[in-house]
């Protein structure tokens, strides 16, 4: 007898795939385990979850998901992958197809630091009214970093690089391990007791345990009251730790901190220049405009000829004394013709100039001009004064 | 005369107006006209030198342009 009733292999393989990837039980569900095998490929990557020696499930993450990642996955890394049952129906094989994953471990610290975000956020420590304004150009500026690590030579390169007049103060810090919270508080207290106008905590990328110290409330306590205005450059652009919330500003990279922190050298020199330019274009302007109003005011009549300002006096000052000279002249004169006056008066009332007209004078002895017959008695000698003699005779009656 | 220092020019002019005034327009007894033109010639004197000290000053600002 004949079989009818077969399938093809391709279509037990879609009904198993059917069923499996209908399954709700084997959608979005969570497994534990250890990657191994773990393989890239152009697609995405391959990977097994394995679990102690004896049982293993074939796994793949694409890559439009492997970018979302927050850490970077290897062989041996204990996870937790969230995933669907998919089928591979040419092969008839089964995997699972990885959406995310996280390390084993980190889930319980991640709430953890969630519900710590939360608290501070609450206490204000986020607050952006509470930052500070990074200074656009500093003088002083210290660096917690990793000793001799690549971030602190990327910052001292950009901040030379642009800003070299700028004094760098390093403050090395462990940045990572379980003595790194402590040692970069340290590092921060020190760095607070210098004149520092800008702060920067700068670390490269790492994994999330590497960052962790960065998470520590101590630190961000210790930064939130810290006075000098800070910028955090730790990890990569998805990696938001505690100090990057507390800092003044956020950077993702510790470049991108050098380029925060200072002004282009090469900006502001091409500013001074501009601004030299058209200072001097405008004193030049100034200048010229001076000299023009100098040179209208110096041609006034005054400049022209200083002496009219006291010609009118001289010529004042000469006719007041010439008036003066003429005035009393006149009162002299006037004196003078007085003088002649009288003098002519004088004249005509001398009595000589009488006799002389044939008249004649009488005194007495004593020399009394008589003018009455009374003042003289008989007997009394009279005294007759003539042009030319005198003539004595005596009294003998009186009418 | 110490006093007649402290006028300004312009002061000391119009004081030589009124006296030249006074000389021209009233009959004056001798000993008062002679004391005006004393104190008249004075004060011509005096604002002649400080005109004289005027040019003299300014032709050094000339000079010195």
């Amino acid at each position: 007898m004949e079989i009818k009733n077969y399938i093809t292999v391709a279509t037990l393989n879609t009904l198993i795939k059917n069923k499996l990837e209908g399954d709700y039980d084997l959608k979005n569900i969570y497994v534990k385990g250890e990657i191994s095998n773990w393989k890239e490929y152009s697609s995405g990557f391959f990977f097994n979850l394995i679990e102690g020696k004896d049982s293993v499930i074939s796994c793949v993450i694409w890559r439009n998901n492997y970018m979302y990642l927050p850490f970077e996955p290897k062989s041996g890394d204990q996870v937790v992958v969230l995933g669907s049952v998919s089928v591979y129906v040419g092969r008839g094989t089964y995997n699972l197809t990885v959406r995310t994953m996280e390390q084993f471990g980190q889930g319980a610290k991640l709430l953890a630091l969630e519900a710590l975000k939360k608290k501070l956020m609450a206490e204000g420590l986020f607050d952006p009214s509470h930052k500070l304004e990074i200074p656009a150009f500093p003088k002083k500026i210290g660096l917690i970093v990793g000793a001799s690590s690549a971030a602190e030579a990327d910052l001292i390169t950009n901040i030379n690089r642009r800003w070299p007049i700028c004094e760098i103060y390093v403050f090395p810090s462990l940045v990572q391990g379980k003595e790194a919270p402590k040692d970069l508080l340290r590092a921060l207290k020190l760095a607070e007791s210098y004149p520092l106008d800008t702060l920067i905590i700068a670390r490269g990328g790492g994994s999330n345990e590497d960052l962790d110290a960065f998470n520590d409330e101590a630190l961000a306590r210790e930064l939130y009251s810290c006075k000098i205005p800070c910028i955090s450059a730790v990890g990569h652009e998805i990696d938001t730790t505690l100090i990057d919330y507390v800092s003044d500003l956020r950077v993702s990279t510790p470049t991108g901190a050098a380029e925060a922190a200072t002004p282009d050298q090469n900006e502001i020199r091409s500013i001074l220049m501009g601004a030299e330019e058209s200072l001097d274009t405008s004193i030049g302007y100034l200048l010229s405009r001076k000299k023009e109003m100098l040179l209208r005011l110096s041609e006034r009549p005054f400049f022209k000829n200083p002496a009219s300002s006291y010609e009118k006096a001289i010529e004042q000052v000469s006719q007041l004394s010439s008036r003066l000279e003429f005035a009393i002249t006149h009162q002299l004169e006037k004196k003078a013709s007085e003088i002649t006056n009288l003098e002519g008066k004088l004249k005509s009332l001398n009595p000589k100039n009488v006799i002389s007209r044939g008249y004649s004078m009488t005194t007495n002895d004593e020399g009394k001009v008589i003018t009455s017959s009374t003042e003289i008695k008989v007997g009394e000698k009279l005294h007759t004064v003539l042009k030319d003699g005198i003539i004595i005779s005596t009294v003998s009656a009186k009418e | 005369m110490e006093q007649e220092k402290e006028l300004s020019f312009e002061e000391k002019l119009n004081k030589l107006n009124e006296i030249v005034n006074k000389v021209e327009n009233e009959l004056l007894p001798l000993d008062e006209a002679m004391k005006l033109y004393e104190e008249g010639n004075l004060l011509i004197k005096d604002l002649q030198k400080t005109l004289n000290e005027a040019e003299a000053k300014i032709a050094l600002i000339k000079a010195d342009k």
